[in-house]
């Protein structure tokens, strides 16, 4: 990767692993409990200073939500689940449905049409609306059973994405199929394999890069909606939230940080826009990421093709610098200076 | 054309298919509880699937169906229909306005709205909701602005709340890629030459290239629609408003065909869309021909 073209990426990717490294080796350095204060919080002369949920202070550096528990740890703790979870349903979207895509746009050519018609409910029913109703039978309390939960959940995520990926990654082939190189190496008698292998690989690989963190994005955004209809990835735990009939996330993952304390927003509205504006942060860094990419491939969405105008701009703007005369041009004045 | 139109019917089946083997999957990834373990039926999956196959040929003689949707489903329905179909004409009223007038401001000052409305776009759409519930409320607190209801009961229909948090985020996506259209179109010849007759930009930006960008608002909203969707779905959930998404999960729990034609009815919106937009797509394709 060059360093100049790729800058914001290096440092979003950077930033984003350490997050989750951090978060990994949470054991390390953070209290098993979270700091957890049931009922009565004093101050270091004793005094009493409040119940849970507190609001930001020196000691619960965002404040404590009504279990007690510190959101800074909290955070800390659960930032290891959203990521990996929204990161290996990512990948596995795009490998799925960039294969299956290949392989219905090169040698199943015949019934790809039908197969766009069959997954016409992906494109007409909101995924929220799909995942939530496909989703119901892991969101009650399960004993012991957390990564066949999370295995189930991140089955019906990827399940989802596929269809979006395989029918981009079917149109991108197509229009790569009319290109004149295609063309020439199949009219050389070239099999869809070799043609696959030499022309396509490239386009593939950047197209896979952006198809993925485009995917990353949606399922950020899927988990976080998961959150607010109480289903949590990881399933949820026995205990409820303080006083109130709603379960806990079992992951401490940031949507169920959100979900579970929905209803809070009125009366402390950190213990949920903590998490969210995390959320938001995370989101940025990989629609900054994602805006990069787009920029040194020159794709721009929605089918509107500026690449042959800004082309010729960019080619106008080089021409004019080196057409322009600096004064390191003029033998006189080198000579003047050294 | 009259192959395609013979070749509906395959496509009709082949989506009903669709929606019929899409929603039979927690019958065919089931998860045990008891045994904590995940299972593949593949043979009670093939059943459900026929079976529901088969009602759908019936459809006349199941009355269930519209059973569902008598009275207060159809009441519901609608007041969900009449909130997406106010907010898609407020958003793209509201879209071209400030874009167009965006659009006429000094370049300076169009570039800095257009990063703030790209910054804008990212954020994401629950982060939107709490915030202008906050506001509302901030306003109702400190101003006794007791204008907006928030939340739903079991008779109030609010109107503004969920106009407002829908319409907001799709209003800058609208907008967001309404400049960039007219940036594109500012580059092309006939803008060029109305420049050189020496009209004035107004005129140019609202009587040429408006022209030229509006239809294809129709590829936008798209889009546009398919988040209004589930915004609206997350927002009668979160306000507790008892729209059609309340119809659609007592739904779920009863009979595949119901919940199929639930989603269909729920889809209407967007579906409408689609085919308005190929429409537009084949006919812009037959000028380009003609023209060639």
């Amino acid at each position: 990767m060059k360093w100049d073209t790729y800058k914001k990426t290096i440092l979003g990717i950077s930033l984003l692993s350490f997050l989750f490294i951090l978060s990994l080796l949470y054991p390390l350095y953070g209290p098993k409990d979270l700091n957890k204060v049931v009922l009565f919080i004093y101050d270091k002369k004793g005094e009493f200073a409040g119940v849970p949920p507190m609001p930001p202070s020196s000691y619960f550096p965002l404040g404590s939500d009504r279990n007690g528990q510190d959101i800074l740890m909290l955070i800390l703790y659960g930032a290891k689940f959203t990521i990996i979870s929204a990161f290996s349903v990512a990948f596995l979207r795009v490998f799925i449905g960039g294969m299956l895509g290949i392989i219905f746009s090169l040698w199943l050519k015949r019934i790809l049409p039908i197969v766009t018609d069959f997954l016409l409910v992906f494109k007409i029913v909101p995924p929220i609306i799909m995942t939530l109703f496909l989703m119901r039978r892991v969101s009650f309390f399960i004993e012991d059973a957390i990564y066949n939960i999370l295995l189930y959940q991140i089955i019906i995520l990827v399940i989802i994405g596929i269809p979006s990926v395989l029918l981009t990654t079917s149109g991108i082939l197509e229009e790569l199929k009319g290109k004149s190189f295609t063309l020439s190496s199949y009219l050389m008698g070239g099999s869809h394999y070799h043609v696959l292998k030499t022309q396509f690989t490239p386009y593939i690989k950047s197209y896979g890069v952006l198809m993925f963190v485009q995917q990353l994005l949606s399922s950020l955004v899927l988990i976080m909606y998961l959150g607010v209809f109480q289903i949590y990835i990881g399933g949820v735990s026995k205990t409820e939230v303080h006083g109130l009939e709603i379960l806990n996330s079992n992951s401490k993952e940031w949507a169920g940080l959100v979900g579970q304390n929905i209803y809070e927003f009125l009366r402390t509205p950190h213990i949920v826009l903590v998490p969210l504006i995390c959320y938001f942060i995370i989101i940025i860094i990989i629609n900054i990421i994602k805006k990069e990419l787009e920029a040194s491939m020159e794709i721009i969405p929605f089918g509107i093709s500026l690449t042959k105008k800004k082309a010729k701009r960019k080619h106008t703007a080089k021409d004019h610098k080196k057409d322009a005369i600096t004064a390191s041009d003029f033998i006189l004045q080198r000579d003047v200076t050294s | 054309m009259i192959k395609r139109i013979l070749y509906l019917p395959v496509r009709f089946i082949a989506s009903l298919l669709g929606f019929v083997i899409v929603v039979n999957i927690p019958i065919l990834l089931t998860f045990n509880g008891y045994q904590n373990k995940i299972e593949i039926k593949f043979h009670f999956f093939k059943e459900y699937v026929t079976s529901n196959i088969i009602w759908f040929t019936h459809l006349d003689e199941y009355p269930f169906i519209v059973n569902y949707l008598k009275g207060p489903g159809i009441e519901k329905y609608f007041y969900t229909m009449t909130i997406i179909s106010i907010s898609i004409l407020i958003v793209i009223l509201l879209g071209l306005f400030i874009a167009t007038s965006i659009m006429l401001l000094p370049p300076s000052a169009r570039n800095r709205f257009s990063h703030f409305i790209d910054f804008t776009t990212t954020a994401p759409d629950l982060l939107v909701i709490f915030l202008l519930q906050y506001l509302v409320m901030y306003l109702n607190r400190n101003f006794d602005l007791n204008i907006f209801q928030l939340y739903g009961g079991t008779e109030s229909r609010p109107y503004f709340m969920p106009i407002l948090i829908i319409v907001f985020l799709p209003t800058i996506f609208l907008i967001q890629h309404l400049l960039k259209e007219f940036v594109n179109e500012e580059q092309q010849d006939y803008v060029l030459l109305a420049r050189s007759k020496g009209l004035p930009l107004r005129t140019i930006y609202f009587k040429h290239i408006l022209r030229n960008i509006v239809p294809l608002i129709i590829i936008h909203l798209k889009t546009i629609i398919w988040f209004m969707l589930s915004n609206i779905f997350i927002v009668e959930h979160l306000f507790n408003i008892e729209g059609y998404s309340t119809v659609l999960q007592s739904m779920y729990g009863t009979r595949v065909v119901v919940f199929v034609v639930g989603l269909l009815l729920f889809a209407i919106p967007l579906l409408i869309i689609h085919v308005l937009s190929s429409i537009m797509i084949m006919y812009e394709k037959r000028k380009e021909t003609t023209t060639l």
